[in-house]
């Protein structure tokens, strides 16, 4: 795969990072994300008046001192959150540009480490036609993680992907408990939008990053074009195009190009989903510390 | 229209391998893209068109297509062809007048001759039917007459005929045959079959054959004096003599007369002295003899083209007023019977040198002016006998009988009126001046520049103002009827001014030299040198030219007039420098009028015949052909440039089509 991203200094500078998910989800026990519930850590939250049913070993002795009323004192909640992350397998993704398959790997693996340095459970879903392959588990801990992703470099981008399919017969999507991550270029004929709802119907916090390379962003070529489409299967396909391009056509790409765009942003807004659209020559740094700080994902 | 390289049509292969490479050239190139998926998304957003695609390929096609015929086209040089009227009885008859032609055979001329021969040929010429032009080549060629039909053969004859009666229709100077030919060369233009005859007496070594050469010669010979000039050697002069003659070999007595040799100071009387020497003239070669005083002859026996006659210290000149040279024979002593008398004789002029007295008044006297009146004095020798007085202290100044008057500080009540005044540093008005004076500046910087006002002034000829400083000056201003023009200036106050009328030149210098660096700068002889030369001018630069030379004439008065050798009035000039050419041999002299109400002794100029000339069998390489059409009866109208035109316009439309196609 050309231009790896996954060193030991990459994932170093991810370490001051984390993950900024909402409070309202609830997630699991042990972990280090604060929720809105009260839980049973040492941090001062608020007072409750005492009701019946509560546990009196919890009542403030030295508050009903001075008010002769029972009250109770609550601690913040501290919990762990299920992270999924979606890549997007299919060879639009990598075939043609194998730096834009490094690239998305590589934010794929980022988000993971912000996952798990947090203590949080997550989980690599590779879209492969209509199924969402799940090789590693669930990844707690980096040693776990740093083996799964020693593989995933050598990941290949081939055939197609069918990402509304491969949310929905993911065996195990959650419900309030943590952040789906979407790594793909939404290139696809497949509804991604019922995917999304899917997963904001599951509750879930949800991240769509779609990938991709300048040539995308500006084809250069022009002329009696020929284009065969990576995932089409032979020159027959339907796919593949012929196309005369001209300096008019280029501007008519331009604005599909930002309107299929804009037109995934006010989905996103919409359903309170993250979205963020970056170019693979766009350094990765930049792209953390840059895209998904303004977004607020990153803290 | 006739293709005169049909082989370019081959160029028209191209356009079968253009079609070729329409039809093997890929329609469409493959690309492998990641996804269609956005181009499909666009489509939506093509803007709708006409559909002219189609009708623009077929278009680029055809631009393509006619681009390419139109460069074959172009190879094959298409041209129309034009029937030119050709008249093979056209005959052109060139006739050289130069003093050559003057050569006679029992007197008869050699231009005569010719224009015999050509009445001849018209003659003949008419009864064919044919058309006549006559060019005369003298310095500068003309028609006589051109292209004269049998309808005007009166006309023309009467004018042949008066050719040969007229003194002046032959030249004493030079003929231009190239440019004559080039006449010829207009007619051939339009008649390239127009024959041309050459009536001359050179030969040539290379002549176009097409080009007929009559002979005009007979059994001539001349014996000339080619070139005389005195020079003057440790105070005495040496006379050098050029001596030759053509057609014949023969002894030839030279006879130099010096009139008026080393005339006494107190009676300005001289003496006639005369040297007589035999010279031996074969085959045309030139003698050159020279008179030299033996005092100063050292004989060199490897300067063999110079014969040396040394002359005794009685027989030495110094000055004279003419000096007159003449060829015999030597067996018989007779005067020559050649056949042009005018080469025989030959005068030398200027061996008197012009008075001209220089006063120089200041009360602080400068050793910066007297110094380079002692130069100038020097530096003219040959030409004034320049006499410089300085006038000393409690002296009175002269104002008159000086031909320039140089004052500084000390001014004369009343200006000089017979001679050039030049006042440095004025402290005073003189009388009628014009100056009315302000008084001194002086300048906090020693380092003031001039401007200069009127750099193409004569008297401002490689003077640099930039160059000069001044620290102070006197301050004036002029009365403009006077008529001052201002030549440098300093803080807009003129500090350099002349005037030259014929009554009254003046120079004026507003600041003292000690207050410049004008007296240790090359700016100050130029200064001087250029006065001399601007106010008190000689007539001519030498006193022997050629005929045909165009002679600059300058005056200190108000005007010249040239008289003839036979003292007839020719021309009066009041503008100057005039120009003048002389077009007959002999002695002419030049006097001007009053200047400062003195009368001018007038100059003498000989006018000689081209040494060129006197050799009447002369020889010469080639002339120019007028035959440069090598196509006989038939021009051709090029289409060339319209095609190239064309082919610019398709280039054009081509570009213009491929930019559409790529919108």
């Amino acid at each position: 795969m050309k231009g790896s991203y996954l060193s030991d200094k990459f994932f170093s500078r991810l370490e001051t990072m984390s993950l900024n998910l909402k409070s309202s989800l609830s997630g699991y026990f042990g972990g280090k994300h604060l929720v809105s519930t009260y839980g049973q850590t040492v941090e001062f939250a608020d007072f409750r008046e005492y009701q019946l049913g509560d546990d009196i070993r919890r009542i403030d002795w030295n508050l009903f001192s001075r008010f002769e009323k029972y009250f109770l004192k609550l601690f913040t909640d501290e919990r762990q959150m299920q992270v999924q992350i979606f890549l997007d397998c299919s060879a639009s993704m990598g075939k043609e540009d194998p730096q834009k398959g490094a690239y998305s790997i590589a934010t794929a693996a980022a988000l993971g480490f912000l996952a798990v340095h947090n203590m949080d459970k997550v989980s690599f879903n590779f879209m492969k036609g209509e199924t969402a392959e799940n090789p590693y588990g669930t990844i707690v801990g980096k040693t776990a993680f740093f083996r799964a992703i020693g593989d995933m470099e050598k990941m290949e981008f081939v055939d197609d992907s069918d990402i509304e399919a491969c949310v929905k017969n993911c065996p195990d999507t959650g419900r309030n408990n943590g952040l789906t991550v979407i790594v793909s270029d939404f290139f696809t004929e497949s509804n991604w939008k019922k995917a999304v709802d899917y997963l904001c119907y599951h509750k879930r916090q949800v991240l769509l990053v779609q990938v991709l390379s300048p040539q995308e962003i500006d084809p250069s070529y022009d002329g009696r074009v020929n284009m065969i489409d990576s995932e089409s299967v032979d020159i027959s396909d339907t796919k593949n195009m012929k196309l005369k391009i001209t300096r008019s056509m280029q501007k008519a790409y331009e604005e599909a190009l930002n309107d299929f765009r804009e037109d995934m942003k006010t989905f996103c807004s919409k359903r309170g989903v993250d979205y963020i659209s970056i170019s693979s020559d766009t350094p990765i740094e930049k792209v953390l510390f840059g895209e998904l700080l303004k977004v607020g994902i990153m803290a | 229209m006739t293709l005169l390289t049909p082989l370019g049509l081959l160029g028209l292969l191209a356009i079968v391998v253009l079609i070729i490479i329409y039809i093997i050239r890929p329609n469409f190139q493959q690309k492998m893209v990641s996804t269609t998926f956005v181009w499909k998304l666009s489509l939506k957003y093509r803007k709708k068109r006409i559909p002219v695609s189609k009708l623009r390929n077929f278009l680029l096609i055809l631009c393509q297509v006619l681009i390419l015929a139109s460069c074959a086209w172009m190879l094959a040089k298409p041209a129309t062809a034009e029937k030119s009227s050709t008249n093979d009885s056209e005959v052109i008859a060139v006739i050289d007048s130069s003093a050559s032609m003057r050569a006679e055979t029992a007197g008869e001329t050699r231009f005569v001759r010719a224009v015999d021969q050509v009445i001849e040929l018209t003659k003949s010429t008419y009864n064919k039917g044919g058309v006549v032009s006559v060019v005369i080549a003298d310095a500068e060629p003309y028609f006589l007459m051109q292209r004269v039909e049998v309808d005007k053969k009166d006309e023309l004859l009467q004018a042949l005929e008066a050719l040969t009666t007229n003194e002046s229709a032959c030249s004493y100077g030079k003929s231009n045959i190239d440019s004559a030919m080039g006449l010829c060369e207009t007619l051939i233009n339009e008649n390239p079959a127009a024959q041309v005859y050459l009536y001359t007496d050179k030969t040539y070594d290379f002549a176009d054959v097409k080009v007929k050469m009559p002979s005009v010669c007979l059994e001539e010979w001349n014996a000339a004096i080619l070139d005389s000039y005195a020079e003057m050697q440790d105070g005495y002069y040496t006379f050098y003599v050029d001596v030759a003659c053509y057609g014949a070999n023969m002894d030839l007595q030279l006879t130099v007369e010096v009139d008026n040799a080393n005339p006494e100071y107190t009676t300005g009387e001289g003496r006639l002295i005369t040297y007589e020497e035999i010279v031996t003239c074969n085959n045309g070669k030139t003698t050159r003899l020279a008179f030299i005083n033996s005092a100063i002859y050292q004989p060199n026996e490897e300067d063999t083209s110079t014969i040396y006659i040394p002359l005794d210290m009685d027989e030495c000149v110094y000055s004279y007023n003419e000096v007159h040279l003449s060829i015999k024979d030597a067996q018989t002593g007779d005067f020559l019977e050649d056949s042009i008398e005018k080469d025989n004789n030959f005068y030398i002029y200027g061996g008197q040198k012009e008075k001209l007295r220089v006063q120089y008044v200041s009360s602080l006297p400068n050793p910066f002016f007297s110094n380079i009146l002692l130069v100038l004095k020097e530096n003219y020798s040959e030409h004034w006998d320049m006499e410089v007085v300085e006038v000393k202290q409690g002296q009175q100044p002269a104002t008159e009988g000086f031909d320039f008057y140089l004052f500084e500080h000390t001014m004369p009540s009343a200006m000089p009126n017979d001679g050039v005044v030049f006042l440095v540093d004025p402290q005073s008005t003189p009388m009628s001046s014009g100056i009315n004076l302000l008084g001194k500046w002086q300048f906090k910087d020693p380092h003031t520049t001039l401007t200069e006002e009127m750099s193409d002034h004569p008297l401002m000829k490689y003077v640099t103002g930039e160059d000069i400083t001044v620290s102070q000056y006197t301050r004036a201003v002029f009365d403009p009827a006077y008529d001052y023009e201002v030549l440098m200036s300093v803080d807009e106050y003129p500090v350099l001014l002349a005037k030259n009328t014929p009554k009254s030149k003046v120079a004026l210098l507003m600041f003292d030299l000690h207050y410049s660096n004008l007296g240790i700068m090359k700016d100050f002889p130029i200064l001087m040198h250029n006065m001399f030369q601007y106010f008190l001018p000689s007539m001519v630069e030498k006193n022997v030219f050629d005929i045909g030379e165009t002679v600059k004439l300058q005056a200190r008065s108000e005007s010249l007039t040239i008289f003839s050798p036979a003292g007839e009035e020719i021309k009066t000039f009041t503008e100057f420098p005039g120009n003048y050419q002389f077009v007959e041999p002999g002695t002419y002299t030049l006097e001007q009028s009053e200047f400062f109400e003195k009368t001018l002794d007038p100059e003498k100029i000989y006018v000689q015949l081209p040494a060129e000339e006197c050799n009447i069998w002369a020889h010469d390489e080639t002339f120019s052909t007028p035959y440069t059409k090598e196509v006989e009866g038939t021009n051709y109208k090029y289409w060339l440039f319209y095609i190239a035109a064309g082919l610019v316009a398709l280039l054009f439309i081509e570009w213009w089509l491929q930019c559409r196609d790529t919108m």
